[in-house]
């Protein structure tokens, strides 16, 4: 899904960078001194964040392990229950996500399915350009190929950010990535089994999704938009829950075997069953308020 | 009436600088597709589009996360009336992990991380010759900072 995902933090913050490095073995050792001088100052830094993708998500839940399964994704009868524009962007994320979800799986008949619900929220929100005829034809033409159908569908989620922005809707393009995020995280807990065969991987990923709840916050709380001050309340409650997961941080190395570099050490997240039980608990609440 | 023509003016200038940062970030994502996206093959496109306008001496750090057991490629592609764009990878404590060569045209660094880690990707465009005259434009140009991945 195209994700504009970033975020802006401030065109104005200014950090250090520089340092003298050198590297030996593809291993560069060296610490980027973070000191203000009146030289760095005057250089204004431009810091952005970025939200995963829900395609990479479900890319990283299909590694892990998760199966398909049509029955945990928003029904396609649910597409006419979203009258306002909040309601229609939290909704083009979670179809759009659905859509990412079953691409990756392969499953051409249910990606059609959820690419003309992702249509109709796109074009009930005025962006009658990023799902047009001409692309509608180009996806039923590769429906079968996943790498040309990925492409088109990024392409036309770029096109709809784009078409926000320029019209003043930042925060509903904001309202778009919380949805795919939401749905995403949804799916990878649906798979999970957790009182008869408990998947460790599965578990481990989505834990890791506290960095990318962390950089959604972020985004969140810049909008001073009423529908999603009021995402951002029930987001604070799974953010308070994925808070109770450990980091551990050991010395980041590279190294290079086997022709491609490989990053060892760095931040660990140690997580309980429970606290994923509670995640997958908060999470199914606030995306059933989302879809119903 | 002067004081009409002023506001008059200065709405102007901020409608046309809204519309020309538009169009330049409009025709920023096209540059993109048109010529960086190809150059992220054989991995596949995360789906983000993280491009943006920058001059001579800008600097802008972008933070992504990486999932374990996965192969990664990130690229950095520029339009050359900036130089060539070099990028260096840092960890959260601001180690250095990788930096692009500068004489790279189109940077690319491959590699896979151990555990899920957040990674601070540094774009800096180099700096103005000191020998251009004041007088000369200040050029701009599209930086594009692509990642793909491999199932």
């Amino acid at each position: 899904m195209k994700k504009y995902l970033f975020i802006i933090i401030g065109s104005s913050i200014l950090m250090a960078c520089g340092g003298n490095g050198s590297m030996e073995d593809g291993v560069i050792d060296e610490i980027v001194d973070n000191e203000l001088t009146p030289e760095r100052a005057e250089k204004a830094q431009m810091v952005f964040q970025t939200i995963p993708s829900p395609l990479e998500t479900a890319s990283i839940f299909q590694e892990a392990g998760a199966e398909y399964n049509t029955d945990i994704t928003n029904p396609v009868e649910n597409v006419s229950n979203y009258s306002t524009n909040a309601q229609k962007a939290l909704n083009f994320g979670v179809y759009g996500a659905d859509l990412s979800y079953a691409n990756i799986f392969d499953q051409s008949q249910e990606s059609m399915f959820y690419m003309n619900c992702t249509k109709k929220m796109s074009d009930g929100l005025g962006i009658t350009s990023a799902f047009d005829a001409a692309t509608m034809e180009r996806i039923e033409e590769n429906i079968n190929n996943r790498d040309s159908l990925l492409t088109i569908i990024n392409d036309a989620f770029w096109i709809a950010d784009a078409h926000l922005k320029e019209n003043g809707q930042d925060h509903l393009s904001a309202l778009i990535i919380a949805g795919g995020w939401i749905e995403g995280l949804y799916l990878g807990t649906k798979s999970l089994n957790l009182e008869t065969a408990p998947n460790n991987n599965l578990m481990q990923r989505i834990a890791d999704q506290k960095y990318s709840l962390n950089n959604l916050m972020e985004l969140l709380i810049t909008y001073n938009n009423p529908d999603v001050i009021a995402l951002e309340q029930k987001m604070k409650v799974l953010q308070s829950v994925f808070d109770k997961i450990e980091e551990k941080t050991t010395e980041t190395t590279v190294s290079n075997t086997g022709g491609i570099s490989t990053i060892e050490g760095g931040n660990t997240l140690v997580y309980e069953a429970s606290i994923i039980t509670e995640i997958t608990k908060e999470i199914d609440k606030i995306r059933n308020e989302i879809i119903e | 009436m002067r004081l009409l023509n002023k506001v008059s003016f200065t709405i102007c200038v901020i409608l046309a600088s809204f519309v020309l940062t538009i169009n330049a970030n409009a025709q920023c994502k096209r540059y993109t597709k048109k010529y960086c996206l190809p150059s992220l093959s054989p991995y596949m496109h995360n789906g983000q589009l993280t491009s943006a306008v920058l001059n001579p001496g800008d600097s802008a750090d972008v933070e992504m996360t990486f999932n374990a057991g996965k192969e990664y490629r990130i690229l950095v592609c520029n339009q050359e009336q900036i130089g060539n764009v070099q990028f260096k990878v840092l960890d959260k404590t601001r180690k250095i992990l990788y930096k692009s060569d500068p004489e790279d045209e189109s940077p690319y660094w491959d590699f896979k991380v151990e555990n899920t880690q957040q990674f601070i990707i540094q774009l800096t465009v180099p700096a103005k010759k000191k020998d251009v005259q004041k007088t000369d434009m200040m050029p701009t140009g599209c930086v594009s900072l692509l990642v793909g991945f491999k199932e």
